[in-house]
């Protein structure tokens, strides 16, 4: 059941509805229950999947929770089981048949090499194995769930309660990746609906699909356009194609974030952000403090600090870095290209540290830091880097990755403009783009303005007190927006990028 | 690595209290304002400035919702409008923007059709080709002047521009000897005469050759054309014919069939049965009509109802089930007499109506030809064995065929020749040099 899809919004409304008119005793199971026909909307046997996992975890958090005072070691064992166990379901549907085949194409190389006729047609055998929804999300929430009882945090007593954390539905497929000790929180306070909930939650909702339908699918359609006829791009095409899809990726993947943020609102509760304006980022490790935050914070809760984090020497420092970057990008999907993304973010990461050390060292600099032009090079070389880098999530191979780089630097082109620059002048997108960013920066800055205490200017304040004072208004524009948003949605639902990984 | 989420998460106020510039007020749903609960006890004010709000804000808002859209482009894909004998016709002057596949952003014609403006009686000294066919041969995925008619109009103007040799002449000659001489007519141009080519482009998407008979008796044989083209694509021998056996699925449209003897034969049946859906004269069919022709929040809330139908099972039933109920609750119809005949093999139908198409071109004036689309891929064997039994036809009924799959398939990029199943601007290109080359090179023979 995708969010974007009338079955989503008459699931929601039903939900929604039932939820708030029931007795609250009843609103865990009822909820837990609507997760689970979520998910299995998708595949009803793979309700098993996250329910076995679920089942499992929940033993073990109970177990080392138990065994953490007096047998730490005991402890440390089960944690290990349960870190294989949860990284080993993970690898059987996501990683084996990547395995299989990088394995067999080593062995057909190495023959090759050798003269081996034998090694040389040795082919992968193929396995059908369907990865599951969401199972990259939900296992890094289950390891952090058994991490976190190991390090001290007192494990979850009720079945019921886990069982709801681990199938959330508005975080199930793509996260936002929950911290249970927040989620228990909320669970603890019995959520209400709250009429500042109420209207962030419709708001949210509206502005993930307004991402996600608006723009990102809108935009999408240019770069599937342009992946499709990698070969003839003009250079502009290249820019249209790699730009199109850094912005489809983002809309879609926080447009289905805020749908989701939303949905947990009106459901009385709390996931966590998972952008802040990310292409405001300033250098590359500043732009993972805003890009797909949940995730961020996990790796380097989980991964970087166990491997040692910034404790020891530079070049300690630059190996964790490198190796937590590209663990992560591999967690993103089972291809190469996924590796190479990895690579390339790690290897930016260190560089960009790197330089941020040496301008500080270098005196002569230290003016020229100061200023706006040195922080909004930094913007533009981080969107430039990122616009490279995330053609290799999107490239099926890195062949065609590779073409659509060179084709951005202007090697190999088919003129200056082609078919993908003409669509993007012939589609809605040069509408709505350039709408949302003017929204987008005065939002900001009127959240500047409001933080620096800086009174807003009249008209601005006069709108205000317009918005606040009718709720007409609010209604209607809200209405109306929907309907907008209705209508400009393509003839084909497109699922969430982030769905593959 | 982030350092915190906690950072960013202070940083940004809470949505609803960033959009609204309201102090975020963590109090149940029921709560409402102070100030506002007071007003609303007090006097009821509160109650009715919202009704005056809402009465004013409604329409205004539609109305700036439609001229975003307008300005946008969004919702102009509406291009036809039902009728009672042909199923649908074109929405006449109605502008069309069009995303689907391809693009484009024109005005039909007056009269309604996707080309410019043509005057009914023919000019002396034209040559008046007709093209006919479906969304092929509308083109709306391309811009108007790239459609193959309008392409093949300038394309022999230059020709003739250009002095034209004698050859050329010939050519003419032998063209009207060939498709274009009647006399009984009287309105064609003598040998040698013709000061002007004139194409006039009657293809209109969703239509069958079965619907193309009957619009050319209704609307093209009025223009007098010298010469009719149309075009053939691999889903018309699906259309021009019900499914006996899918007869409730059947589209409001004319159908042909053969009966017992192998006579064509129309079935309106269909049509009948949807009389009040079609009917010109209803005033809830002329509102919408209106709608069509004028409402771009219409043509896109109308186009995602139909996105959604096609895509999402969860609306597709609930749309199912309100229509199955709307029919049960709808009051008893008088019975439509259906004519009873047996499952019709498409093809024998297809050619009937080919047939009494060329017959029904030559009775006015017209010679006639038909263009094959290509299947580039060789892949659909139904459709290659279509194309034969219709080259045999016109060996022996003598009328032209433009077969297009051979320089389809000779072009150095095929692909390119389409978006997905329409033709591109190259593709249109290369149907227009194709019947241009056809009737360049088409050997005299004698009339039938």
């Amino acid at each position: 059941m995708l969010f974007n899809s009338f079955s989503y919004l008459a699931f929601f409304l039903l939900v929604f509805t039932l939820y708030w008119v029931m007795p609250d005793k009843h609103r865990r199971l009822f909820l837990l229950l609507a997760s689970y026909f979520f998910y299995m909307s998708w595949k009803p046997e793979y309700g098993l999947l996250i329910l076995a996992l679920t089942v499992v975890n929940y033993w073990l958090g109970l177990k080392i929770g138990n065994l953490l005072s007096e047998q730490p070691q005991k402890a440390k064992n089960w944690l290990s089981v349960g870190l294989v166990f949860n990284l080993g379901c993970l690898c059987f549907y996501k990683y084996t048949n990547f395995l299989l085949q990088s394995f067999f194409s080593a062995i057909t190389y190495g023959g090759s090499i050798a003269h081996i006729k034998a090694l040389e047609t040795a082919q992968s055998p193929a396995i059908n194995i369907i990865l599951p929804l969401g199972i990259s999300f939900f296992t890094f929430e289950f390891i952090h769930y058994i991490v976190d009882v190991y390090r001290g945090s007192k494990p979850v007593k009720s079945p019921l309660d886990f069982a709801l954390f681990a199938s959330f539905f508005p975080s199930q497929i793509a996260g936002p990746i929950k911290r249970f000790q927040d989620f228990m929180h909320q669970l603890e306070e019995k959520p209400t609906l709250k009429a500042e909930y109420f209207n962030e939650g419709l708001f949210l909702i509206l502005q993930g699909f307004f991402k996600k339908i608006v723009l990102g699918d809108n935009i999408g359609l240019l770069v599937g356009q342009g992946f499709h006829n990698l070969q003839n791009l003009s250079l502009c095409d290249a820019w249209v194609t790699a730009i199109g899809f850094t912005f489809q990726i983002f809309f879609d993947f926080s447009g289905y974030t805020d749908i989701g943020r939303g949905s947990a609102l009106l459901l009385g509760y709390k996931v966590p952000e998972n952008f802040n304006l990310p292409f405001l980022a300033h250098n590359l490790t500043n732009f993972w403090h805003r890009w797909h935050i949940s995730l961020s914070t996990w790796l380097r809760d989980y991964l970087f600090i166990p491997l040692g984090g910034s404790r020891g020497s530079a070049w300690q420092t630059r190996r964790n870095t490198f190796l937590t970057m590209v663990l992560g990008g591999l967690w993103h999907g089972a291809d190469w290209t996924f590796v190479i993304w990895g690579i390339l973010h790690g290897a930016g990461l260190i560089l960009s540290k790197e330089w941020t050390d040496f301008a500080a060292r270098t005196s002569w600099l230290k003016p020229l830091r100061q200023t706006r032009v040195w922080h909004w090079c930094g913007v533009a070389f981080v969107c430039l880097f990122i616009c490279q880098v995330s053609i290799f999530m999107r490239a099926p191979n890195l062949d065609q990755a590779l073409c659509l780089v060179g084709k951005f630097f202007g090697f190999g082109i088919n003129g200056i403009t082609g078919d993908v620059s003409t669509a993007l002048l012939q589609s809605t997108v040069v509408y709505t783009l350039p709408v949302y960013l003017l929204y987008a920066w005065l939002h900001q800055r009127s959240l500047t303005m409001a933080k620096n205490g800086v009174a807003l200017p009249s008209l601005a304040r006069l709108a205000q007190s317009c918005w606040q004072s009718s709720k007409a208004l609010r209604l209607t524009t809200s209405a109306m927006l929907a309907l907008f948003i209705s209508c400009m949605a393509p003839s084909q639902l497109s699922p969430f990028i982030y769905f593959q990984f | 690595m982030s350092t915190s989420t906690a950072e960013n998460q202070n940083s940004t106020a809470s949505t609803a209290e960033k959009l609204s510039g309201q102090a975020v007020e963590n109090k149940p749903l029921s709560t409402q304002p102070e100030r506002e609960t007071r007003t609303d006890k007090s006097s009821g004010r509160g109650k009715l400035r919202f009704a005056l709000e809402m009465t004013a804000l409604l329409p205004l808002s539609i109305l700036a919702l439609e001229a975003l859209l307008g300005f946008m482009g969004v919702g102009q894909q509406e291009i036809v409008r039902p009728d009672p004998e042909l199923g649908c016709v074109h929405l006449p002057g109605k502008l069309v923007t069009w995303r689907m596949e391809g693009y484009s952003r024109e005005h039909l014609s007056s009269a309604g059709l996707r080309d410019v403006e043509h005057s009914l009686s023919k000019p002396p000294g034209t040559y008046r080709i007709a093209i006919m066919g479906d969304s092929a041969a509308e083109g709306l995925q391309v811009a108007l002047n790239e459609t193959y008619a309008r392409r093949l109009e300038q394309l022999l103007n230059e020709d003739l521009q250009a002095g034209g040799s004698l050859a050329k002449k010939l050519f003419m000659q032998e063209v009207q000897h060939n498709f274009a001489p009647n006399a009984a007519a009287g309105t064609s141009p003598q040998a040698g005469a013709i000061k002007h080519f004139e194409v006039i482009n009657f293809g209109c998407s969703s239509y069958s050759t079965g619907q193309e008979l009957l619009q050319f008796k209704k609307e093209v044989a009025q223009y007098k054309p010298d010469l009719t083209i149309v075009m053939i694509c691999k889903g018309d021998t699906l259309e021009n014919n019900i499914d006996v056996t899918q007869r409730g699925k059947a589209e409001p449209k004319p159908y042909f069939y053969l009966d017992q003897t192998g006579k064509l034969e129309l079935d309106t049946s269909i049509l009948q049965e949807n009389k009040d859906k079609l009917s010109l004269d209803s005033p809830t069919n002329k509102v919408l009509n209106w709608l069509r022709a004028n409402s771009n929040l219409y043509g896109a809330v109308n186009r995602t109802n139909f996105n959604l139908f096609l895509s999402d099972k969860a609306y597709f039933r609930l749309t199912r089930f309100a229509q199955d109920m709307g029919k049960r609750l709808a009051t008893q119809k008088e019975a439509i007499a259906v004519p009873l005949y047996g499952v019709q093999n498409n093809r024998q139908v297809t050619l009937a109506v080919i047939k009494e198409f060329q017959k029904t071109a030559r009775a006015a004036g017209s010679q006639f030809a038909m263009t094959l689309f290509p299947d580039v891929t060789a892949s659909d064997k139904d459709w290659a064995d279509t194309i034969t039994a219709i080259k045999a036809q016109a060996s022996s009924d003598n009328f032209g065929v433009i077969d297009l799959q051979p320089p389809f398939r000779k072009d150095k990029n095929p692909s390119g020749l389409f978006l997905q199943f329409h033709f591109s601007k190259e593709g249109h290109e290369l149907t227009a040099r194709t019947i241009k080359e056809f009737l360049e090179n088409t050997p005299a023979k004698s009339t039938p």
